[in-house]
């Protein structure tokens, strides 16, 4: 230990400090967060079924994208046919459906069944997202505007069941209505518009319909907003999930089509009737609970506002002296006078907290690199990405990275008879619980000593050059070890390493670079013995020699 | 990246949520009202008398103040006496028990407004005695009581509603 010290104060301070607050952390690691593991050992599951490439579960907003295309698309062919009018909109939907069967009454059932699954996969991404730790501080944005799709998704699933003027649609708008009326925005209860069959005028399934039409318009400003601190949203799924997802939808509305109740009549009571309940479930539920109109409004309100300020009520149980990162997550600092005004660390960063603004220094550069703190997720992607080491957080730059690899390659100070690492790993803090898998300075790994250690907050900073450095300075082998798929908190990682090539950026590619002692592990974390196992094989392959 | 292809066992699990969909989109059907169960429902809108009506010195007063205003900025069909009305109190009894008893005020911020009543009631079908008083919350014994006192046969999930009728001031069924 006394020798690991001396390596340790040659090293540079910061450097040193960090490593020295290393040795006793105290914080849970996120897989074995209850809850997080529960989600880690489902989305396994999914990964063995499905492969890491094309699990569903790590394309939840991008089939969400993909069903709201298709209730859209479904809704606008309804809308040619649909007349308004308590008589003429039951018969129009019982035309579109019964005398349309494979034209009107396909579309009729995919914009019914798209719409289900559109709440389903909202629900289970928001579930995802909370057990994921990915909700809060730079990610509230998304969280908040996510929170709030729900109800208007839900509000636009009630207006949509209004326009068929079957029995759901009676109890839908009696129901609705009893809630509505203990708003204080009209003086005359709404309830009376549905007092009896004369009382639905025509002007209301006007309303009916233009709200069902306008609100799409809401939704997909909210995901616009959702989206907004993203640099490169996933749109659209592989089309080896969206192809069977279609199909899916089609089959059903073929073998199930999408049919209305009995007609709509105010003066009778409507007894037993087919409700979709992931839309109308919610009035049974407050029906059961004996929570009508205002109550219902109020309990509803008050568990969705608990819900949507998740992000300040569960504060983050991380503290960052207390990681296992060599890196401090503090603030991002840009150094202008290093800074030359280039697009690398504005394409590295995954959440758009980089800029580029107009220079004000006087430099001879058009532009200057500008942190936008509160979007910064502090991962460190732009830190490496500079290639003029301007780009700092806590003392970290581009030269401290590659300082530190020297450091690692060299003998320590007085010869202590410590061996030289033959390979480092870069390792992501987050990817697996890293409690006894290292030394106790965390500088090794503890099965496999041969191997030296750079715990970092995520790998997709690890840029080619830092692999080259490795190389340089005497590493016979560079492992990088970081999560599966999207599982990594920052979601780039995997684009980073694999697919930056779409968007020409070479700079984070990885992956490209065609050397046999490059070996790149995406782990699960339930698989620590694996990767021990990986470990070890590498570097018995490079004392062996065989990836020369 | 090596294109992938989907596996048989991801090709069926991406079709599990549609059996899911196609389940919960309609079963299990819910009852939301019982197969005897009967509605009645009090559904109209009644303008009570004001808080306060003028006394005949008040009165003349009022008329030398309409008299001396210009003709455009004369109030035209606006009564002498307070600007608030008085809120109304509706009691229903089904077989000679008091069910509902409310005391609705009139709309607006001022109370000037008219009264808009929605009571619902949900009981067995059957014959039923119900009687339904609506009467303007003042004393003052000019004001009629509105009574609808009736004996029903109540069929089952059909819903009676009775209205009040300002042409003829009475509570009727619609």
């Amino acid at each position: 230990m006394e020798a690991e010290s001396d390596h340790v104060k040659e090293m540079p301070k910061e450097v040193a400090k960090a490593v020295k607050a290393k040795k006793a952390p105290k914080y849970i690691p996120w897989p074995l967060r209850p809850g997080n593991y529960g989600l880690v050992y489902i989305q396994e599951k999914f990964n063995w079924i499905f492969t890491p490439q094309l699990n569903p579960l790590y394309f939840l907003g991008s089939i969400t994208f993909l069903l709201l295309w298709v209730a859209l698309f479904s809704g606008v062919y309804l809308f040619l046919f649909y007349e308004m009018g308590a008589t003429g909109a039951y018969e129009s939907v019982q035309y579109i459906t019964e005398d349309q069967k494979y034209y009107g009454g396909i579309m009729r059932s995919l914009h019914r069944y798209s719409s289900d699954g559109l709440m389903i996969v909202i629900v289970i991404h928001m579930a995802q997202v909370f057990f994921s730790d990915r909700f809060r501080k730079y990610r509230w944005v998304a969280w908040v505007s996510g929170a709030a799709i729900i109800p208007v998704l839900w509000f636009e699933g009630v207006t949509g069941y209004f326009l068929p003027w079957d029995q759901v649609a009676q109890v839908t708008s009696i129901a609705i209505s009893e809630i509505i009326s203990t708003l204080p925005i009209s003086a005359e209860p709404m309830e009376r518009l549905f007092a009896h069959n004369d009382a639905v005028t025509p002007l209301l399934f006007f309303i009916m319909n233009y709200l069902h039409m306008a609100v799409p318009m809401l939704l997909l400003i909210l995901a616009w907003i959702h989206c907004m601190r993203i640099s490169m949203p996933l749109i659209n799924p592989p089309k080896q999930i969206m192809y069977p997802i279609l199909l899916s939808l089609l089959t059903l509305a073929i073998i199930k089509p999408a049919v209305s109740a009995a007609p709509a009549d105010l003066g009778n009571l409507v007894g037993d009737v087919p409700i979709d309940w992931f839309f109308l479930g919610v009035f049974v539920v407050f029906e059961k609970l004996g929570l009508a109109g205002g109550h219902a409004l109020f309990w509803g309100g008050a568990i969705y506002a608990v819900f949507t300020l998740l992000p300040w009520i569960i504060k983050d149980p991380k503290k960052h002296e207390d990681t296992l990162s060599m890196i401090p997550q503090v603030d991002v600092l840009v150094d202008l006078q290093k800074c030359k005004g280039c697009p690398l660390c504005q394409q590295a960063c995954p959440f758009e907290a980089m800029i580029l603004v107009n220079r004000k220094d006087g430099k001879n550069y058009d532009t200057q690199a500008e942190v936008i703190p509160a979007h910064c997720a502090q991962c460190g992607f732009c830190v490496n990405a500079c290639e003029f080491g301007a780009v700092s957080m806590g003392n970290w730059n581009k030269g401290t990275f590659h300082d530190f690899v020297t450091k690692v390659f060299q003998p320590a100070p007085g010869g202590n008879g410590e061996s030289i690492p033959t390979s480092i790993a870069f390792i992501c803090e987050r990817s697996f619980n890293l409690d006894g898998f290292l030394t106790d300075d965390c500088m090794r790994v503890a099965t496999t000593p041969d191997v030296g250690v750079m715990v970092i907050p995520c790998i997709g900073s690890v840029s080619p050059s830092l692999v080259e450095h490795c190389f340089e300075v005497g590493a016979k082998g560079v492992m990088v070890i970081g999560c599966r798929g999207l599982d990594c908190h920052y979601r780039e990682e995997r684009r980073r390493l694999h697919l930056a090539k779409e968007d020409g950026s070479h700079k984070f590619l990885v992956e490209s670079i065609n050397d046999n002692r490059l070996r790149i592990m995406l782990v699960s974390p339930l698989q620590i013995e694996k990767i021990r196992q990986e470990i070890d094989e590498f570097n018995d392959e490079l004392k062996k020699g065989v990836t020369a | 990246m090596k294109q992938r292809n989907l596996t048989p066992g991801g090709g069926i699990m991406l079709f599990l949520p549609i059996v899911f969909i196609g389940i919960f989109s309609t079963w299990p059907s819910y009852q939301f009202y019982g197969p005897d169960e009967s509605q009645l429902l009090l559904s109209f809108k009644k303008r009570t008398v004001k808080e306060h009506l003028c006394d005949e010195k008040e009165l003349e007063a009022y008329n030398v103040e309409m008299e001396s205003l210009p003709k455009h900025m004369r109030a035209r069909g606006r009564e002498c006496g307070s600007r608030a009305r008085v809120p109304l109190e509706v009691n229903i009894w089904l077989d000679g028990e008091k069910s509902i008893s409310k005391v609705i005020k009139p709309a607006g911020i001022h109370s000037d407004g008219v009264v808009f009543v929605f009571e619902k009631f949900t009981f067995k079908s059957g014959p039923h005695d119900i009687k339904i008083t609506v009467r303007d919350q003042k004393d003052d014994p000019d004001i009629k009581t509105l009574e609808f006192n009736e004996h029903l046969d109540f069929q089952p999930r059909k819903v009676t509603l009775v209205t009040y009728t300002p042409e003829s001031n009475d509570l009727l069924i619609h």
